[in-house]
């Protein structure tokens, strides 16, 4: 079982793969509802200023793949894989439309970047990314409209180190659209009873004890952890939300990034990104 | 190697000689190589690093040469890796070996066994299942409790707290969990297993598990008849917080022992050691600390973050809820208090410990036992319903369990008969599922002993008062056509002057209390090599009144008040919690009623309405006389 240090340093990273936003996203990115057009130009400055934090800001080396037209939702890179000390498990989307990005995603994590891959090889498994909560002692895994019982048992077979639980995600499009992990042994954690239901599962099934800061806006709960800082949303989008990251984290850095455009297209600010350790630490 | 060993995340360093931790590595590897302990391929050559370490020592490229070749006899994965996930395993295996140098055989086995423990799969037996819906699961046994999985997806978790009681019934494993936080009640989950030796082995491993993890000591079988059914298995090894007190006492060196190894190791001595043993490092690998033998992490009770803080005086714990019901004694005086009443209390406790039913009513017949079976006997009847139901006590739980099987009433001079006999039908009904608590079901049968409370518990009725209440009846005239009073003393518990002793007149009634009382008792806690850390009872009690009237041809005089009291008392033993949940019912009854006959009734209604509650004491009071105490007494159990 993994302790303190040990956590800490399973959210340490030197790398980021991100992808570019395509014009196709506007019209043909999935979404679950309309909430208005997408303003690619505002979208994309977003986009810009989150590279920019991880570059300069966090010193990390910053990959940005190429945008594909002909894959509307290409930039959301995080449900191309998962990847945890130095293993990469390039997942089968659960959306038949997005399973040709993973053959740049699967290239560049096994060349350059140095992770071991490993494919799901189980007939009719799927598997989101965005369904993936690692705590850093253990996986839960979001059994959504996305990702199904094989694909967790894929996931589970990846990563035997780990415990690995399903939880059954209802009202969102993936597990890590209501939580996502805030610090070590930290989950934030949305406020709508979905939210509330799916937290509470894994309390009953987890191996550890987790503390949980609910966020008024469970969009708002989608935050990134990444050495020892904290990216969240910005003070226009979720004010009431902005306001319990300042108020529980006072002592964490922190770093407010804009996401109103790609929030209309179910992309939340995990999606973004695949953080990667380059040397695999054994 | 056969494995019979308790995995426990922290006890290597502690617990463990250099054999052992060798021995253990065995185990493990066989583990590892038979898929039983599921790794990834960077832990698989990480361990295969250590092990190659451990039996060959040092990497030499004199002896090993520069490549992979020196590995070929190791097993490193398990079988069914593909030929090109070998190579580059033992490439793996090859560089880390590298940089283990100047690690003794027993350094190596005890990095091995660390990066062993931090497996999701490590110290978890499992057992294939089906659940309740026919998909194929398995329940696994661990340290935390039990977990289930389908395939290798975790889908549901039960921590030891939250089960009351586990128990199989042929071929079916039961658990019982305490209600939720947002659920009111019980609930109990089945699996299917292949056949009925399956089931057994489950829940074998589940008391094997559960004692040793969590009990101070283990449980000794209950004496029992020599014909019983079902089985009276105890794990009957250390408990973990045993094992650390007494290696916390040992002291000795390391006997010598050899190593068995693929490749020959003729430089490695006899004795274990290789290379100089200026210094003996084997010695830090018996780190005893004795300090683990008292700051034993108490496990963690989910009833305690909700009831405590703990109430330092145990007499504050003892303050019961606020009733709506009479006056806490018991004594519910009738309207215009001209009769003579009788009252009997039937106290109640849930008992969630199991043991074996026994349906058949069999006589007790001398038969041999069999030696080194832990069942004398298993009888499948095809008439009477067979529970091979298994309770398996929880003592870490708010609830207790245990049962008490029922008690012997002493003859006495009073007209109360044996409650037990009364009725007998309920003993020997089929227990609805999930199998009933209820032990020995043969009424004619001389009841098992009462095992010895340790609890320092306070009797039932002593909890009510608070004050003396002395009642000494005035002038006894025979045809008095006034109500009889009687004089009531009262002195405030703690005053010791006169001065405060109020008197007052009641009316005196003469009634007769039978008292039952359903106890469960602490487990033998204090017994053997366990010792009693600190010992503290909180209760809390509820009660309820409940106006019986006793309607066959009897006169709105001639009812009966029932009142019913729930105390829960929960002790907290070092590490141990536990759960006593009494339940008394007074009740106090006009003479001219049955009395026996309402006893019955009621411990029928009770037996009805909390199948899990036994009765334990039976006590029959006439106001201003002596109590009598119709119970068996305690025995203690061999």
């Amino acid at each position: 079982m993994a302790d303190a240090t040990d956590v800490e340093r399973l959210f340490t990273f030197d790398a980021v793969v991100m992808r570019g936003i395509p014009d196709s996203l506007k019209a043909e990115a999935l979404r679950t509802e309309d909430l208005g057009e997408v303003d690619l130009e505002e979208a994309r400055k977003h986009h810009e200023a989150y590279q920019s934090v991880m570059r300069d800001q966090l010193k990390l080396h910053v990959e940005v793949l190429e945008a594909d037209e002909s894959l509307p939702d290409c930039c959301f890179v995080e449900d191309c894989a998962v990847v945890v000390d130095g293993v990469a498990l390039i997942t089968c989307p659960g959306s038949p439309s997005r399973r040709p990005e993973v053959t740049l995603i699967k290239r560049i994590l096994g060349g350059g970047l140095g992770q071991e891959i490993v494919e799901m090889t189980e007939k009719g498994a799927t598997l989101d990314g965005g369904d993936v909560l690692f705590t850093g002692k253990e996986f839960f895994v979001g059994l959504s409209s996305r990702t199904n019982q094989k694909g967790a048992n894929s996931l589970a077979n990846a990563f035997p180190n780990y415990p690995v639980s399903g939880i059954k995600v209802n009202g969102h499009l993936h597990l890590k659209s209501m939580m996502s992990m805030a610090g070590p042994g930290i989950i934030a954690v949305g406020s709508s009873d979905h939210s509330q239901k799916a937290i509470r599962q894994i309390k009953k099934v987890s191996n550890f004890d987790y503390t949980t800061v609910t966020l008024p806006d469970d969009a708002a709960a989608n935050c990134v952890y990444i050495n020892k800082t904290l990216l969240h949303c910005s003070q226009d989008e979720f004010p009431e939300s902005y306001k319990v990251f300042a108020e529980k984290f006072p002592k964490t850095p922190r770093v407010a990034i804009p996401n109103n455009e790609l929030f209309k297209v179910d992309g939340a600010l995990t999606c973004k990104s695949l953080l990667i350790c380059k040397k695999p630490k054994v | 190697m056969k494995g019979d060993y308790k995995e426990t995340r922290d006890g290597e360093k502690k617990a463990t000689g250099e054999e052992e931790r060798y021995q253990l590595c065995l185990q493990l590897r066989e583990d590892i190589q038979k898929g039983k302990l599921p790794c990834s391929q960077v832990t698989h050559a990480l361990l295969g690093s250590y092990v190659v370490q451990s039996e060959l020592g040092d990497h030499d490229p004199e002896k090993h040469g520069n490549d992979t070749a020196y590995l070929k006899p190791f097993n490193f994965a398990p079988n069914g890796t593909s030929d090109d996930e070998q190579k580059k395993l033992e490439e793996k295996v090859l560089e880390l070996h590298k940089t283990h140098k100047g690690q003794t055989p027993s350094e190596a086995d005890l990095h091995f066994l660390e990066n062993a423990k931090k497996l999701a799969m490590y110290g978890v037996d499992l057992h294939h299942a089906r659940d309740a819906e026919g998909v194929d699961i398995m329940v696994g046994v661990c340290e935390k409790g039990l977990l289930v999985y389908r395939d290798r997806l975790r889908i549901n978790r039960f921590a030891w707290p939250k089960i009351l009681k586990i128990s199989y019934k042929r071929n079916n494993f039961y658990v019982k969990l305490r209600p939720g936080e947002y659920e009111r009640f019980e609930s109990t989950i089945g699996f299917k297993l292949a056949n009925y030796r399956a089931a057994k082995r489950l829940w074998k491993s589940c008391v094997e598990h559960h004692t040793f993890f969590r009990l101070v000591t283990p449980e000794r079988p209950s004496k029992r008849p020599l014909i019983h059914l079902g089985s009276n298995f105890r794990y009957s090894g250390r408990t973990l917080h045993q094992t650390r007190a007494a290696t916390a006492t040992i002291d000795r060196d390391n006997p010598s022992f050899r190593r068995a190894n693929p490749s020959t190791r003729a430089t490695q001595s006899l004795d274990g050691y290789s290379g100089s043993s200026d210094h003996d490092p084997e010695r830090v690998d018996e780190v005893i600390m004795a300090q683990s033998a008292s700051n034993e992490e108490r496990p963690r009770s989910i009833i305690e973050d909700h009831v405590m803080p703990y109430a330092d005086n145990p007499e504050d714990a003892h303050k019961p809820q606020p009733s709506d019901g009479p006056d806490e004694d018991g004594i519910v005086l009738a309207n215009d208090g001209s009769y003579i009443s009788r009252e009997t209390t039937v106290t109640t406790t849930t008992t969630t410990k199991t043991f074996t039913v026994n349906d058949d009513e069999e006589e007790e017949k001398e038969q041999n036992i069999l030696e080194g079976e832990p069942i004398l006997l298993e009888l499948e009847s095809p008439n009477a319903t067979v529970t091979t139901t298994t309770y398996y006590s929880e003592l870490s739980s708010p609830i207790t369990e245990k049962v008490f099987l029922e008690l012997t009433p002493k003859p006495n001079e009073d007209e109360t008969p044996i409650v037990m006999d009364e009725a007998p039908t309920q003993e020997s009904s089929p227990p609805p599922p999930p199998p009933s608590t209820m032990d020995d079901t043969s009424p004619p049968n001389p009841p098992l002993p009462i095992e010895e409370k340790d609890t320092p518990a306070v009797p039932a009725d002593t909890e009510e008062d608070d004050e003396l209440v002395q009642v000494v009846p005035t002038d006894q005239e025979e045809n008095q056509p006034f109500v009889r009073t009687a004089n009531i003393v009262h002195q405030v518990a703690g005053e010791e002057n006169d001065e405060t002793v109020h008197t007052t007149d009641v009316p005196f009634v003469q009634t007769e209390n039978t008292t039952i009382t359903f106890e469960k008792d602490a487990p033998d806690i204090t017994d053997g090599d366990g010792t009693l850390i600190s010992a503290q009872t909180l209760s809390s009690e509820t009660c309820t009144t409940t106006h019986y009237a006793h309607n066959e041809g009897f006169n709105n005089l001639e009812s009966c008040f029932k009142k019913s009291s729930v105390i829960d008392r929960f002790t907290i033993k070092g590490n141990v919690t536990q759960t006593k949940v009494e339940k008394k019912i007074v009740i106090q009854g006009d003479g001219e009623i049955d009395h026996n006959q309402v006893l019955a009734q009621t411990l029928e209604e009770e037996k009805k309405s909390n199948p899990s509650f036994t009765v334990t004491r039976i006590e029959v009071r006439k106001e201003g006389e002596e109590v009598l105490d119709v119970t068996n007494g305690e025995t203690e159990v061999e």
